[in-house]
């Protein structure tokens, strides 16, 4: 082989092995918003039904709770008690309110949950609250990996005189060098 | 300084250098965008001198003869359509520069946010 075939064989070798680190990089970015987007969908499906009952119960209550604030039912029946008369016509407005949550209470409750089981309807829901944590979890320790690992082939990249732009979104901590 | 080792300001200064060297870049083009717009300007004008028909006197009685020359006109055309061309090309050669520097800036702020986050003057990071 001459010394030119030589070199023409070593520089196509070079650039074959360039192509590929370039190919690389692009397969890790990918994988990267592949998984971007699975960390958005997980964060974005609806809790399983039964986990959002105790918030909208939580919220019925602190509203009933709130309104109950400015005056006690019992105070007005209390009037009853002692053989007078209820006297509508009497009653503050903070009283009026008091009552109307009174009566409405229980019923609110029901109605809340009826909305919340129609909303779910056909819903797609996600995770439970303790598996959507442990997948994110995991996603996030996968996306370091796979940065770290983008940030390496650039680096030899770089030093075989090729240059590959970082990614807006880059972990800055990976580029500094501060993620180990 | 904290505990960042000088090697991430290292790394954050070439990325920063990156960054200084994509905006001159984007500064080259720019002019030259403006130049290939001052040239079009200037055939534009010139196509309309030469297409602008002309008449001059001749011979006592004064006939009017048009001397338009068609023939400069349609190099005129050829000229602007690739200066057209050249426009078209220097507009995609600066949005891509100007994709390629917003992700730079945006890397190198939130790089410079980690570093301050960490103790590291903005002193030190300016340079």
């Amino acid at each position: 082989m001459t010394l030119l075939n030589t070199v023409k064989a070593k520089v196509a070798a070079a650039r074959k092995a360039l192509q590929t680190a370039s190919g690389s990089v692009a397969d890790v970015r990918a994988a990267v918003v592949r998984l971007q987007d699975e960390r958005r969908a997980v964060e974005a499906a609806p809790i399983p039904q039964d986990e959002a009952i105790p918030l909208v119960d939580t919220f019925v209550t602190g509203a009933l709770f709130g309104l109950s604030q400015f005056s006690s039912v019992e105070d007005i029946v209390a009037s009853a008690a002692h053989g007078r008369p209820i006297d509508l016509r009497a009653l503050t407005a903070d009283q009026r309110v008091a009552v109307l949550v009174a009566a409405l209470g229980p019923v609110l409750r029901v109605r809340f949950r009826e909305v919340l089981a129609d909303h779910y309807g056909d819903l797609a829901v996600g995770l439970a609250a303790d598996d959507r944590q442990a997948r994110l979890r995991a996603i996030d320790a996968e996306l370091v990996a796979l940065e770290r690992e983008e940030e390496t082939l650039i680096r030899e990249l770089a030093e075989a005189g090729v240059v590959v732009d970082r990614r807006g979104d880059a972990s800055p901590a990976v580029v500094l060098g501060l993620a180990e | 300084m904290g505990k960042v080792p000088e090697v991430a300001i290292a790394r954050f200064r070439d990325q920063a250098s990156a960054l200084r060297h994509l905006s001159a870049t984007a500064g080259d083009v720019q002019r030259r965008i403006n130049d290939a717009l001052r040239h079009r300007h200037e055939l534009a004008a010139h196509r309309e001198r030469e297409a602008r028909p002309r008449v001059v006197a001749t011979g006592l009685g004064g006939r009017l003869v048009d001397v338009t020359n068609p023939e400069a006109v349609a190099e005129i055309d050829r000229l602007i359509a690739g200066a057209d061309a050249e426009l078209v090309r220097l507009r995609e050669e600066l949005a891509g520069i100007e994709a390629r520097r917003n992700a730079a800036s945006q890397l190198v702020s939130r790089c410079r946010d980690l570093l301050v986050e960490r103790g590291v003057s903005r002193t030190i990071l300016e340079f």
